[in-house]
């Protein structure tokens, strides 16, 4: 765990700035296996101090590697000095310095662990020798063991210090086969979540069970046919709500993205979306337990809590840091972050979820005559119209009713707003992924998830 | 910021360290850098950032076992310390001749490129000179803009006397708008480019001016109401894109050790039209601060992918090729150059009887059979010889190989971005559905 005491620090802040000191570590940890061969075996370790000054309606950062005192003093005086420069060239009319947030102090109960690499190559040895196994027929398989964490010591002028980790890990795994044409066909799974790899991967029966769900699918997918093309009514897996909900809305309602232009602009307090449809960015819990990553203070010192962003279809909020939060005259909800010491807080989603209902799994499926249930996805991307859209890896048709023949990889896209009023069931379970990274100027691990949505939605196909 | 001699002594450090706790071969290298950055947000000066950091890569070899750690800790017990996790790194992972590292040349290598200073001053007042002309010209945009000059010293040693020295400064910019007018926004747009120097203002440098008009005609969509197959036009930016696609699908290390590269047995062979010329030149003068050297210590050299169609080299490392007995690629960059045609943009679009001048291509990756499908962002219609109404919601469905396999047309236009130097390409055959 980080050692170093910021605290007295503070003491050097100035009066009249808003000022975040932030040491950080970064760590990586990655073992990939193609066809048996070890092909990757890295570690990679980051650490250093950041600092932030508001001042003037201005900012100035600075960060270096360097944590003796002279370094952190140093990254201190040049993040004003930045401050100063800008606002002796660029006259603002915003507030003198960030809205206050309360003061507090947060340390984390995580103790972060440190592994070995043996620990990783033996897992995947493990997992390896299984398939081999038990997945008879395969073109190529391949495994990944990742684990990577953010560690954070944040001391703030005013606002909530606080020791933060972030620690996940992951076990992918990726199957090709030969689809029907003679052409290699993938599919592939993410197995894993918050902790460190010898909590998460003490035992492998979760990666044996997801493992036998996978060939299932690689099998299906032998014989999958082509989507066509065009508005279908698909229903739409968890993992795929949760793509949308941080895709298609999540990123449209970041305050910085709203002033740039994005389009839920103009939609505050306005109907966006069916009124079967509620979602929230979770920051620490959700229904009781933890969401995928939590969060409970950001790197500007605000305490976390959850942000509504859609409620009964209407568009009731946005994401802010303390900046936005005043111009917009809403509640910070802890959603600042930077990914490494050396880069500066930005609005950030957390845990982005859309809010289960009350259908099953089986009653929509069964209430679609022709359309698709689509399941796996391996990207999305956003845009300020609230255009999204996603590449979809694992999808079945639906025909009468029942789920048919597998589909070819495919992509899907619509509006978002005009698309989430077409919902009209909701699934009853929740489900969460949390291995990705968000791209938005600097990378960030991100938690996104949902229930099951009946929508109509664009296809790409033949 | 460290100079050479304190680099290669850190370097020096490293290398002893691993050799004395066993490695048979080992390479380091040793960096420091420095960025200055101004950036813009909603139209306004926001945010002035100054990043150091420190880098020191370790990779060793011992009885064929390698192991690699990345730390950014220059003191004598941290490089002792993460000698001692590479080589433990090393140690847990299996024996494989492949792993090998480049042979010292014989003679040291010392690269010099750009401008090693930060004028900030300069950097600012190119920066607001566009703002405010974006201000008065282009009053609907919103922009963000990043400027930034970024400056790396760094050393690469090998435990045979390989030795690298590079140095590094160049200036980037990053630019994205919206437009906005009543309800409507136009999609994200926007562009970015390198430069060694401050010396043309901003609006002139690479496809800039051109992106803001666009914008604005990107504010007022209009969905297209049928599928057809017609001719899709690709700008530079986007044919880049569908370039890595192609490169990532049937030329890559993953596509090559997985066997799932189509044209794994096709060296040599007529895959591409005739017109394609692909390469990766990252030792060419439109590279604005490429990389001279790859992780494992070999010069870059640039290469065609693809010539006259002749599908001429993979795309493969040093490791993979070892493993597969093929030939290593003479860069790792994504460099491109495509050769540009003779017909003159114009006359391309003119020629287009029906289909979509797509300004960026958002879809999945394409399938290992090179199936791509997405939606076609910052896109128009084409309609008779005519780039008419902008257009929303529109997917454009295709197959890599095939597509260039059958180009229409390549303009004699290029675009340069201090990365890449590619023209425009037309492709027919094209399925472009509409809502």
């Amino acid at each position: 765990m980080l050692n170093y005491d910021l605290y007295p620090y503070k003491a050097e802040m100035e009066a009249d700035a808003s000022t975040e000191l932030r040491i950080q570590q970064n760590t990586k940890r990655k073992v990939s296996m193609m066809q048996g061969e070890l092909i990757t075996n890295i570690r990679e370790d980051i650490l250093g101090v950041g600092c932030r000054v508001y001042k003037n309606g201005l900012y100035g950062f600075a960060s270096t590697p360097d944590l003796s005192s002279t370094g952190i003093k140093g990254v201190l005086k040049k993040a004003s000095q930045n401050a100063g420069l800008l606002s002796s060239k660029i006259k603002t009319a915003k507030p003198a310095m960030l809205l206050p947030v309360g003061n507090g102090r947060y340390v984390t109960d995580y103790m972060m662990k440190t592994s070995d690499q043996k620990v990783y190559i033996d897992a995947l040895r493990e997992l390896d020798s299984y398939i081999i196994k038990n997945c008879p027929g395969l073109l190529n398989r391949s495994i990944v063991a990742t684990e990577d964490s953010m560690e954070k010591l944040l001391a703030v002028s005013e606002g909530h210090d606080s020791h933060s980790t972030i620690p996940r890990s992951y076990i992918y795994v990726f199957m090709t086969v030969e689809g029907a044409d003679g052409s290699p066909v993938e599919v592939f799974e993410p197995i894993g979540g918050f902790g460190v790899f010898e909590d998460n991967f003490a035992s492998l029966d979760e990666a044996f069970k997801v493992t036998d769900e996978l060939y299932k699918r690689a099998m299906d997918k032998k014989t999958a046919v082509y989507a066509k093309a065009g508005l279908k009514t698909c229903i739409l897996g968890g993992h795929l709500t949760g793509m949308l909900a941080h895709e298609a809305v999540g990123h449209t309602c970041e305050s910085d993205l709203v002033l740039s232009g994005s389009v839920a602009g103009e939609y505050l307090g306005k109907e966006v979306a069916s009124s079967l449809v509620s979602m929230t960015d979770f920051a620490y819990e959700a229904y009781g337990k933890p969401a995928p990553l939590p969060v409970y203070v950001d790197d500007e010192g605000t305490k976390a809590c959850d942000a509504k962003l859609i409620e009964n279809g209407i568009l009731t909020g946005y994401l802010n840091n303390r900046e936005t939060a005043e111009h917009f005259n809403m509640q910070p909800c802890g959603n600042a972050r930077g990914f490494m010491f050396y880069d500066e807080p930005l609005i950030r989603m957390r845990n982005t979820a859309v809010l289960p209902g009350s259908s099953t799994l089986e009653e929509m499926i069964a209430s679609v005559d022709d359309g698709y249930y689509l399941i796996g996805t391996n990207n999305g991307q956003a845009d300020s119209t609230g255009e999204f859209m996603f590449g979809v890896t694992t999808g079945y048709e639906i025909k009468n009713g029942k789920l048919g023949n597998a589909i070819m990889d495919t992509t899907i896209s619509g509006i978002a707003f005009e698309m989430l009023k077409t919902v009209d069931m909701v699934g009853k379970e929740i489900n969460w992924a949390s291995s990705g990274f968000c791209g938005k100027k600097q990378w960030m691990p991100v938690g996104l998830g949902g229930p099951a949505l009946r929508c109509k939605i664009m296809m790409g196909g033949r | 910021m460290r100079d050479f001699d304190k680099l290669h002594n850190i370097a020096s450090l490293a290398i002893g360290e691993l050799l004395a706790k066993k490695a048979d071969t080992a390479l380091v290298t040793a960096s420091s850098s420095i960025k200055n950055e101004i950036n813009v947000e909603s139209g306004v000066f926001t945010l002035m950032r100054t990043v150091e950091d420190d880098s020191l890569s370790l990779s060793a070899i011992a009885d064929g076992r390698k192991g690699k750690i990345a730390i950014n800790n220059f003191d004598e017990k941290a490089i002792s310390a993460a000698a001692a996790d590479t080589m433990a790194v090393a140690q847990a992972s299996e024996p494989d001749s492949a792993w090998v590292f480049a042979e010292n040349p014989g003679e040291e290598k010392v690269f010099c490129e750009g401008v090693f200073v930060s004028d900030n001053e300069k950097m600012f007042e190119r920066t607001k000179e566009l703002l405010d002309l974006i201000t008065k010209e282009h009053p609907l945009l919103t922009v963000n803009m990043v400027t930034s000059h970024n400056f790396t010293r760094s050393v690469m040693l090998g435990s045979d006397g390989l030795l690298y020295k590079n140095e590094v400064g160049y200036y980037d910019f990053d630019i994205n708008f919206v437009g906005k007018e009543g309800e409507d926004t136009s999609s994200f747009c926007g562009t970015n480019f390198s430069v060694a120097n401050l010396d043309t203002p901003f609006i002139e440098m690479s496809n800039v001016r051109q992106s803001l008009i666009e914008c604005e005609e990107q504010i007022h969509t209009k969905a297209l109401p049928e599928s057809f197959c017609g001719t899709m036009l690709l700008t530079p930016e986007c044919l880049t894109e569908f370039a890595y696609y192609l490169i990532e699908n049937y030329c890559s290390d993953q596509s090559v050790m997985e066997n799932s590269s189509p044209w794994l047995t096709k060296l040599g062979e007529k895959l591409a039209d005739e017109k394609l010329q692909l390469s990766l030149c990252p030792r060419s003068d439109f590279a604005v601060g490429a990389a001279k050297y790859d992780a494992e210590g070999y010069l870059a050299e640039n290469f065609d992918v693809i010539k006259d169609g002749v599908f001429e080299n993979f795309c493969i490392s040093d490791y993979v090729a070892r493993k597969k007995g093929m030939k290593r690629a003479g860069n790792k960059s994504f460099n491109f150059y495509i050769k540009p045609g003779e017909t003159a943009l114009s006359d391309i679009i003119s020629g287009i009887e029906k289909g979509v001048l797509v300004g960026r291509f958002s879809g999945g990756a394409p399938s290992s059979n090179g199936d791509f499908s997405g939606v076609a962002k910052n896109s128009f219609l084409i309609e008779n010889g005519k780039k008419t109404k902008a257009l929303r919601e529109v997917m454009i469905n295709g197959n890599l190989s095939k597509i260039f396999a059958n180009i229409a047309n390549i303009s004699k236009e290029t675009y340069n971005d201090g990365s890449v130097l590619v023209p425009w390409a037309s492709f027919d055959g094209i399925m472009i559905s509409g809502k």
